[in-house]
């Protein structure tokens, strides 16, 4: 179809509008973008609780305990993951990790180092080995504890 | 200053094509990159002091030596769980035995813990109304006693204690 006598217009959208939602939309995904922690392993499904408060991400010295299905526990160490299942391995890395946090506190000048122990065990482990955990942290020195768990919502 | 006579008017455009283009492959990458986690929350649980457990010096850490140390509290109600070990449906629950001073009380399963908790909480028996022990059998599956636990809060414990497994020594 001709238009006579008119002249030849360059038809363009508009695109700034467009450039504007995505920029915004990429902003949210940054935003949302839930950054993984190292020492957080995805692969522990950990149990439902309703009664779970949020956790308190204040805590600035904090110790991960990861407990995969089989009860055994993920130790994370300079040399990568290690899977500890006897009793004497779980004694001897809480002991050191305790050394560990004993010697950066009393550099700091405080008595005892404020770590919370953090059980992320994962939902289809037996309670033996968690519990054996608990036992060997608190024998190696922790005193502060938290277990994990996915917060159930209530319908 | 002074427009140069006959030129044509300069107009100068931001390539946005470009830009756009960009942005969409950030925007597919965090789309795809995005998955929503569940919600990590934090369950409260109460171990009592228990003196000096651990070794003074690393010399003194005998790894062979069974720990003494008890995960228990001072309270009135423990929560038995018992799991089944048939082979089929290992580490599932089997039980659930409420103890209190008056005696023993069959629960039957987590269900319904939390009212007969709540009933027993009630009771003039119970003077201890915050703290709660959860004995679970070793081969219990964590989740199950996670859900005792949820339910001992539900039911207004604040304090919720984990004794050593009964079987723990003969496996």
């Amino acid at each position: 179809m001709s238009h006579g006598g008119s002249s030849e217009s360059s038809a363009e959208p508009n695109l700034t509008p467009l450039l504007d939602m995505v920029l915004q939309l990429v902003m949210f995904f940054m935003l949302v973008c839930n950054f993984t922690m190292e020492q957080v392993n995805e692969d522990v499904k950990l149990p439902l609780a309703s009664q779970a408060k949020p956790a308190d991400k204040a805590e600035a010295d904090v110790l991960y305990l990861n407990v995969n299905g089989k009860g055994q526990l993920m130790a994370r160490e300079a040399e990568g993951e290690r899977l500890l299942t006897t009793g004497p391995e779980i004694h001897t890395f809480l002991t050191r990790a305790y050394r560990e946090r004993e010697a950066t506190a009393k550099a700091k000048g405080l008595t005892d180092p404020n770590t919370v122990v953090i059980i992320r065990a994962h939902g289809d482990a037996d309670f033996a080995p968690v519990f054996n955990i608990l036992r060997e942290a608190k024998q190696a020195g922790f005193k502060k504890w938290q277990l994990r768990a996915t917060i159930l919502r209530k319908e | 200053m002074r427009k140069r006579q006959g030129s044509p008017e300069l107009e100068v455009t931001l390539p946005i094509t470009p830009m756009l283009d960009m942005t969409f492959q950030l925007l597919t990458f965090f789309i795809f990159t995005y998955h929503p986690s569940a919600i990590e929350g934090q369950m409260e649980f109460s171990l009592p002091a228990s003196g000096e457990a651990r070794a003074r010096t690393e010399a003194d850490v005998d790894p062979n030596k069974p720990s003494e140390t008890e995960l228990a509290l001072k309270s009135q109600i423990t929560v038995v769980i018992k799991a089944v070990r048939d082979g089929i449906n290992d580490g599932t629950v089997s039980a659930v035995v409420v103890q209190t001073p008056s005696g023993e009380s069959d629960v039957r399963t987590l269900a319904g813990l939390t009212e007969f908790l709540q009933r027993q909480r009630s009771s003039q028996d119970i003077t201890n109304k915050d703290d709660i022990q959860i004995q679970a059998e070793s081969k219990v599956r964590y989740a199950y006693v996670i859900d005792a636990m949820d339910r001992c809060v539900k039911a207004g414990f604040k304090h919720v204690g984990f004794s050593p497994p009964p079987d723990l020594a003969s496996n």
